[in-house]
């Protein structure tokens, strides 16, 4: 399954839940950050029921100095 | 004291976090400044980077209030989007929301902005809308609900200073009770003290004081001038006149004074 990860393109095992897919990717959920999927925002509280399909596109984003 | 939305605080300068040549400078310039509210962006994450953590972590330590934006925002869905996610990483409803129409100038685009702001109010958002200095567009703010109204000054970085400081008074005239910040494109303390002058609750500078030779010290300085506008606001200004008047009393001016011919 291909999966886009803030704009790059990632081949990963199907079916797998957001939860899977992160900790695949290295993240480590206890830091701050945040996803959305497709342009919708996905609550923390979500990540283990949310199934991730073919093409999802995934923005997670961190705090960062900002104006 | 003063009430930005549901807090009680005492700086009115909000300062921007972006473009400091170091986090050790920009601490400084927090501590210099005094401020309290503190604005600050979204990143994409690798994950294999620190994520922001270590930003964050300093931050933390600054004990301020965090004022999270969605600068590079073009449409109501990027801005909403970014908006809900921010809510979540910086556990706080406020918003500072930039929805940008023109790349050239990024000025806010007040269509959009409207929209995203009547969305995000209905999601329990508090909603600081970065805006033009248009009444109208201000007033349709304020009507979808929003008690702070964030207009520029000049355009984002530029620190021109107030452009249009006729559109900035009617604006404190014709809002009333409601919060008004100048937030955009002041570069000297003199810019931020003359909004203050005017009525404006307070000022949010970012590159005036982050592109500063010495960060901390001009963070300073804008403290300083805008109590020093503010208590002029308070002192309430006398009328300029058009004409000069003496400002010593002319009753019981010696002889000399009256005579045509001295010698």
């Amino acid at each position: 399954m291909n999966i886009n990860l803030n704009g790059q393109l990632h081949r990963c095992a199907s079916p797998v839940s957001l939860v899977e897919f992160l900790i695949n990717q290295g993240y480590d959920l206890e830091c701050k950050f945040a996803v959305a999927i497709n342009g919708h925002f996905v609550p923390k509280s979500t990540y283990q029921q949310t199934q991730l399909t073919e093409h999802d596109a995934l923005e997670i984003v961190s705090p960062m100095q900002g104006g | 004291m003063w009430q930005l939305a549901d807090k009680s605080i005492s700086c009115r300068l909000l300062l921007g976090s972006a473009q400091y040549p170091s986090p050790e400078i920009l601490q400084q310039a927090i501590s210099a400044a005094k401020t309290e509210v503190v604005t600050v962006s979204l990143r994409r994450q690798s994950p294999h980077g620190d994520g922001g953590q270590a930003f964050w972590d300093m931050l933390k330590q600054c004990s301020v209030d965090i004022l999270p934006n969605t600068a590079g925002c073009r449409s109501v869905k990027e801005a909403v989007t970014t908006a809900q996610m921010a809510r979540e990483v910086f556990e706080t409803n406020w918003i500072k929301l930039e929805v940008i129409g023109d790349d050239y100038n990024l000025q806010p685009d007040p269509f959009q902005l409207v929209e995203a702001t009547r969305e995000l109010i209905q999601q329990g958002f508090e909603v600081f809308p970065y805006c033009t200095d248009d009444l109208v567009l201000c007033q349709r703010l304020v009507d979808a609900g929003c008690r702070i109204i964030m207009p520029w000054g000049a355009p984002i970085g530029s620190g021109k200073g107030l452009l249009n400081p006729y559109q900035l008074r009617v604006l404190r005239e014709r809002l009333g009770p409601v919060t008004l910040i100048v937030d955009a494109g002041i570069g000297l303390p003199s810019h931020a003290a003359k909004a203050m002058e005017m009525g404006y609750d307070a000022v949010l500078i970012n590159s005036a004081v982050a592109l500063a030779g010495d960060p901390a010290l001009m963070a300073r300085a804008f403290t300083q001038a805008i109590e020093a506008g503010r208590m002029a606001y308070e002192a309430q200004p006398m009328p300029e006149r058009d004409i000069a008047r003496p400002s010593t009393p002319t009753i019981g001016t010696p002889f000399w004074h009256h005579s045509p011919n001295k010698e």
